[in-house]
């Protein structure tokens, strides 16, 4: 046996010295809360082009034909893109990358991540891939145009717009993007594993830590798949193997291909994409939890019933990706195992809105604009999570994929919802970051036009669905079954868009603002339970904690203890240290 | 199990009453987190092949997939030039285990010869994986001719570049070593390395016995995996 | 509170667009009403719990709303509820999945007296085969695709030379019979999708899928294909006509043999030659066209371009809109061809000529990509070259046409005549009748050039490409 160096945590004040200069401060920081900023200003930089093509693309199926600078390869890529940058650059980025690089070490009681150098190399290299992604749109022939599921042999095929230049840096970009999440998502895993301060069982973590745990595991065992079938669909493209690649045309032309599997791709990609859905909505249903408990001064119902959803839906989402497949052309059969799995998934996720339902049932509810988010939240994920069940019903998809209705569908489910969470987050948790509130009118309009925008815009979009109006179309033409209203109400839904996407500028100008000129919000001003409020420092400097490090004498709810002075107990006050109501000292609160 | 009696426990409950609530886990300690991450990215490995292997399995069924042994004429059919590859890391594991056993004892000029036994070996292993290659190409098994090729040289590379990332993970240590880390710091890390090579040497045993198979041996695994 | 009215609302007027707005299924003209009813018993199903859900959660939100005198309950759980719900929940779930399942048992047998068709789907247009009186299709092979054998059909299997081809965007279905449509793509991924029929299947490349129903409706239906296929995907439309007995017979002894399509096309140069003397006046002797007659330069076309479009005049499909001045005067002269035949000899002579050229000159094939600036009508050939992009995927990039895009050659074409076919399309006076094939296609993506000046650049373009053959 070797000797282990063991160093308690309070002992291990700061090795790097403190960086001084501005450079190794903000730049080439292994701060964990630095890196989790630069994460968070790229994918938000990131987001609002990918935000700017949907407004595009809205603005081409609204009023076809009226703007001349969008074609239909343009058109394509702006879907693409669109899709990619939301779902990888965006959601992935910032709720992990993000987020979860803030708030990990904090709410653990940790210094730092335990690799910090490693910390810093994944924001580098995930920022190399964003930019390997946006230069796709200067090359000749423009980026990929093959959707964001990139399925060959369109894919890599010329009859796709970006066929060449485009898709290539796409897969590379991906490549480069899972490197970058594989670095952070050790750091990730391992700092909730290995670094929890004194006291901070995994049962006493806040449910913000179990949903970016859970989703982290996901993203490390899910990400591999879209390696793999971004290494094998490259080779297809450059070196010309026939992985995913049968005899087949392209226009017209015979091609060197014999032998691969159109549909091999498709499962690679969806054993990857399915459960990328949850490693996007883990951490936000974690984080809604927290938000919903702190505003509503209430202990989150069933924590037990909420960790067990979280692990349930993380497993479960390795055995349902087939869903994305029915109208495929696989085995039919398939479609029998893959509907019931998916609807089983439904139930632990439906017992998580149930939970946070009861955590509002008898609280003490303070209408917030985080809260506001909350229950916007609530609302939509309903929504979209009842369509999913629709759709994931295998005959049901029948008529309706390929349609609007699962555009409408998955925006409602994994677009609106975890963006709702992450402006409740941003407004709860930016106090945190500068020692400021949000202003709160225009955090109230935002919410509104969001929230309203939003449900403009994908509840009628169903209905497109119904119709049978198909996705990625360029422009419908004339079509016999189609009635001409579907047009007035297509226009209606772009101007939504269109608003939403304005009033998206508020909330950055919010953000601008507030950061230098935000109301001061004093220390712990949602007065929540969690460690990472209770620093030394606020908001927290290098190293997080002053000398020493919190010790964990309870869950991270205590919310409206009876009997007890304050309406919150934080996790580090010791037993002897609570205060309790005068008159009924001798109670204990707790009975079993 | 005992995840499952953590995730049983009562957290609102005050820790006296359930004492295996209050085990702290107080000690952060630097060597346990790089063995957590190691092995989560074995995992990661693990998955990466797992999926490669699958789609293999399924594409040896295929009409025009041709195995790389059985009949004479074939590459593998005789495979001395693989069986001495994986007898050069077969040395190497052994021999960067045999390092880190000298950096318990803190034997430096011990280490130093292992070390740099590791290196030639693995070396060495990449250099006859590279001879594989070309004399594939120059005997016409070319990487688009037949899928089982395309496999072949898809699978060897992607482990080759994860042998590549081991050996400039261990240099990097050595480099350390050279001016500031202790000797139980060097020994931990060469566990780290150690479990690793010896991860990957499983899988190029894995490999080596998947991509020399001949067609029956895959008709059986086909008919057992249920393609 | 407004945040528990403004839920309610929603709710509401959720509601009330589901029930009172015109968006909704078309009307079902297959077999699978079972579909349809599965989706009713799972809208009922999630209609009730949104309902409750928000309507919940409004009520929860406005009675436990914020209260200085008021203190939380302190409840960590209470697995009892917490059972009962997962109960429900449960059985909610599983009411839905139940028939669901069932229905997909139903869709993946085939009945045994189902009809086989074949759907042959390639970049972006559709073709059917139906098996011959042996009633089995003949092998077939992508290395086997040519221009003489577009399904590719293995000349050697016995049960292929029977094989009825429809080389056209339109099948026929006989109503009330079930039938298995095989799909098989020469290509990328399609999708096999009529609305009204609700079932779709994709069409994998490399494999053959399948997907079977009993149309129960006469009509004629649109079919589309919705797997993102590429560039052109939005016009990649066919049609499915529901017959009855009568018209299925009629339009069953219509189709060609595989064999027969291998055989009949031999053409007649020498009688094509003598048929175009009727033409000469307008076309020219060369076939080079000419502005004053508004006659477009035919020499050097290809044939099956040719032999379509004399079809369309003869059998009044285009040069009959009333804005179509001299599509109509062509539509009358093509009484001259007395029949298939002569449009085949006629096609095929024109095919021949090699194309005199007044105003494009002749270029090296290096010098493929110099842009010659054409000012017809200030239009610009470099702007005209980033709008043809979208043209090139079929067109070609020389704008040398593609047989399998079913697209015909653009270069060395008079200017002014590209420039009217471009506005009839894009007003609908080509292209827009139901029996021209691939015209709504043209329809489609003509209007992706907005304005006139667009027209003119991209006809710019054209001109300044060197007539390659």
């Amino acid at each position: 046996m070797t000797k282990m160096e063991n160093v308690a945590i309070a002992d291990q004040v700061d090795e790097s010295s403190h960086p001084s200069t501005f450079m190794s401060k903000y730049v080439w920081s292994q701060d964990h809360k630095v890196i989790a900023i630069q994460y968070s200003i790229t994918a938000i930089l990131v987001g609002l082009v990918a935000l700017v093509l949907s407004g595009i693309m809205r603005l081409q199926l609204g009023f076809p034909n009226e703007f001349s600078f969008i074609d239909p390869s343009s058109y394509l890529q702006f879907v693409t893109m669109h899709g990619m940058i939301m779902v990888i650059y965006l959601l992935t980025a910032l709720l992990l990358g993000g987020f979860g690089n803030y708030l990990i070490p904090l709410m653990v009681g940790a210094r730092d991540m335990v690799f910090p150098y490693l910390n810093m190399l994944s924001y580098w290299t995930y920022l190399l891939s964003v930019v390997v992604l946006l230069a796709s749109f200067f090359v000749s022939g423009g980026p990929t145009g093959a959707g964001w599921t990139l399925y060959p042999p369109q894919a890599i095929l010329s009859g796709t717009p970006g066929a060449d230049a485009g898709i290539l840096l796409m897969l590379v970009s991906l490549a480069i993007f899972i490197v970058a999440f594989t670095m952070g998502g050790l750091n990730y895993v391992t700092t909730i594993l290995q670094a929890r301060t004194k006291g901070m069982t995994l049962m006493r973590m806040p449910l913000t830590l179990w949903g970016i745990f859970v989703a982290t595991i996901l993203g490390l065992l899910a990400f591999p798949a879209l390696l793999v079938s971004a290494i094998m669909m490259i080779f297809d493209k450059v070196i010309g193997t026939s992985f995913f690649m049968p005899a087949i045309l392209s226009l017209g032309e015979t091609l060197d291909h014999s032998g691969g599997s159109p549909i091999l791709f498709q499962h690679l990609f969806w054993f990857f994409g399915h459960p990328e859905v949850y490693i996007v909505a883990l951490p936000a249903f974690g984080m809604v939890s927290d938000v919903i408990s702190i505003h509503a001064r209430k202990n989150i119902f069933g924590y037990r019933m909420m960790v067990w959803a979280i692990i349930a839906i993380g497993g479960l989402s390795f055995v349902v990706w087939a869903h994305h497949m029915y109208v495929s052309g696989m085995n039919p059969y398939f479609g029998f195992f893959f509907a019931t799995t998916t609807l089983i998934i439904a139930i632990p996720t439906a017992l998580k809105v149930y939970n946070w339902l009861l955590t509002l049932w008898r609280g003490n509810i303070h209408l917030t604009v985080p809260m506001l988010f909350a229950i916007g939240f609530i609302f939509t994920f309903t929504h979209g999570g009842l369509t999913g069940l629709m759709l994931g019903n295998v005959i049901i998809d029948l008529p309706l994929s390929d349609t609007f209705f699962v555009v409408a569908h998955f925006h409602m489910v994994m677009g609106v919802s975890p963006i709702m969470v992450l402006f409740a987050a941003i407004y709860h948790w930016f106090p945190l970051l500068t020692g400021r509130f949000l202003n709160n009118k225009l955090g109230h309009f935002h919410f509104w036009g969001t929230f309203l925008g939003t449900y403009a815009i994908y509840m009628p979009m169903h209905y497109l669905g119904f119709l049978g109006v198909p996705r990625r179309y360029y422009a419908m033409g004339d079509t016999d079954f189609i009635p001409q209203s579907a047009q007035t109400l297509n226009a209606g839904i772009t101007v939504s868009a269109i608003i939403v996407g304005l009033v998206q500028l508020v909330f950055i100008a919010n953000v601008i603002w507030s950061t230098f000129k935000g109301k001061k919000s004093g220390r712990n001003p949602w007065k929540a339970t969690s460690l990472e409020w209770q620093t030394a420092q606020f908001p927290p400097g290098h190293g997080n904690w002053g000398e020493k490090l919190p010790q964990v004498y309870r869950w991270a709810y205590d919310y409206s203890v009876p009997n007890v002075k304050d309406d919150f107990i934080p996790q580090n006050v010791a037993p002897k240290d609570v205060e309790y109501l005068a008159d009924k000292q001798n109670n204990n609160p707790r009975q079993k | 199990m005992h995840i499952l009696k953590t995730l049983r426990v009562k957290p609102w409950l005050p820790a006296e009453l359930e004492p295996q609530a209050s085990l702290p886990s107080a000690l952060f300690n630097k060597e346990k987190a790089a063995s957590t991450a190691l092995q989560f990215f074995l995992a990661v490995i693990t998955v990466i092949f797992l999926l490669f292997t699958i789609t293999f399995l399924q594409r040896t069924q295929s009409f025009d997939f041709q195995a790389l042994s059985g009949e004479p004429w074939l590459p593998f059919t005789n495979a001395d030039i693989l069986w001495q590859n994986s007898a050069y890391l077969v040395l190497a594991s052994i021999s960067i285990m045999v390092a880190k056993k000298f950096a318990e004892q803190r034997i430096l000029y011990a280490i130093i010869i292992s070390l740099t036994a590791t290196t030639l070996f693995t070396l060495l292993f990449i250099n006859g994986q590279v001879q594989v290659w070309q004399q594939l190409n120059q005997s016409g098994f070319y990487i688009t001719t037949n899928p089982a090729n395309s496999y072949y040289f898809l699978l060897t590379g992607v482990h080759a570049l994860h042998i590549i990332g081991g050996v400039l993970v261990l240099m990097r240590c050595i480099w350390l070593f050279a001016f500031s880390l202790s000797y139980p710091q060097l020994t931990s890390r060469l566990i780290l390395c150690t479990r690793y090579w010896h991860y990957l040497l499983f899988i190029w045993l894995f490999l080596f016995f998947l991509l020399t198979s001949d067609a029956d041996t895959f008709k059986t695994i086909a008919l057992i995996c249920g393609f | 509170m407004t945040i528990a009215i403004a839920i309610i609302l929603l709710v509401i007027a959720t509601l009330l667009f589901h029930f009172i707005s015109p968006w909704w299924f078309t009307p079902l003209a297959s077999n699978w009403q079972a579909i349809d009813d599965t989706i009713n018993i799972s809208l009922w199903v999630v209609g009730t719990v949104f309902v409750a859900v928000s309507l919940f959660l409004a009520f929860v939100v406005f009675k436990y709303r914020h209260n200085k005198n008021r203190r939380a309950d302190y409840q960590p759980e209470n697995s009892k509820l917490e059972g009962w719900l997962t109960v429900v929940t449960t059985i909610g779930v599983a009411a839905m999945l139940a028939p669901g399942l069932i229905v997909w048992g139903e869709f993946i047998t085939v009945p045994e007296n189902s009809k086989i068709v074949e759907v042959v789907g390639q970049q972006w247009h559709w073709s059917y085969r139906l098996p011959g009186k042996d009633g089995k299709l003949g092998k077939t092979a992508i290395k086997l695709v040519s221009e003489d054998n577009p399904f590719g059909i293995d000349v050697n299997d016995i049960y292929g030379t029977d094989d009825l081809l429809v080389k056209s965007n339109e099948l026929h279905l006989l109503i009330d019979q079930p039938v298995k449509v095989v799909l098989r793509s020469k290509d990328v991924l399609h999708n096999f999708a009529v609305p009204q029929f609700r079932v779709k299947m994709d069409l994998v490349p490399g494999a053959v899928t399948f997907v079977w129903f009993t149309p129960t409706k006469l009509g004629r239906y649109e079919l589309l294909c919705q797997e993102l296929c590429g560039i052109a995907h939005f016009t990649m439309r066919g049609y499915i006509k529901v017959d009855s007995v009568s018209d299925y017979q009629t339009w069953l002894t219509s189709l060609p043999t595989f064999s027969q399509t291998l055989t009949r096309d031999t053409a007649n140069i020498e009688q094509g030659k003598q048929h175009y003397a009727g033409c000469v006046s307008c076309h020219g002797i060369a076939g080079q066209g000419n502005e004053a007659m508004n006659a477009p330069k035919l020499a050097g076309l290809s044939r099956w371009y040719l032999q379509r479009q004399l079809s369309y005049f003869k059998r009044k499909i285009r040069g009959q809109n009333r804005n179509d001045l001299f599509g109509q005067q062509m539509a009358a002269m093509s009484v001259l061809l007395a029949d298939e035949k002569a449009i085949t000899d006629v096609s095929a002579y024109l095919s021949s000529l090699i194309p005199t050229n007044k105003s494009p000159t002749k270029k090296s094939p290096t010098e493929k990509t110099f842009i010659k600036k054409i000012t017809m009508n200030t239009g610009d050939a470099i702007k005209g070259k980033s709008l043809y992009t979208n043209c090139a995927y079929c067109h070609g990039e020389h704008a040398q046409g593609n047989y399998a895009m079913n697209a015909p050659k653009l270069a060395g074409q008079h200017p002014w005549y590209l420039k009217r076919q471009i506005n009839s399309f894009q007003q609908g006076i080509r292209g827009a009748h139901p029996a021209d094939l691939y015209g709504n296609q043209m329809i489609l993506m003509s209007k992706t050039l907005h304005d006139e000046q667009a027209v003119n650049d991209v006809v710019s373009y054209i001109n300044s490409l060197t007539n390659v053959r």
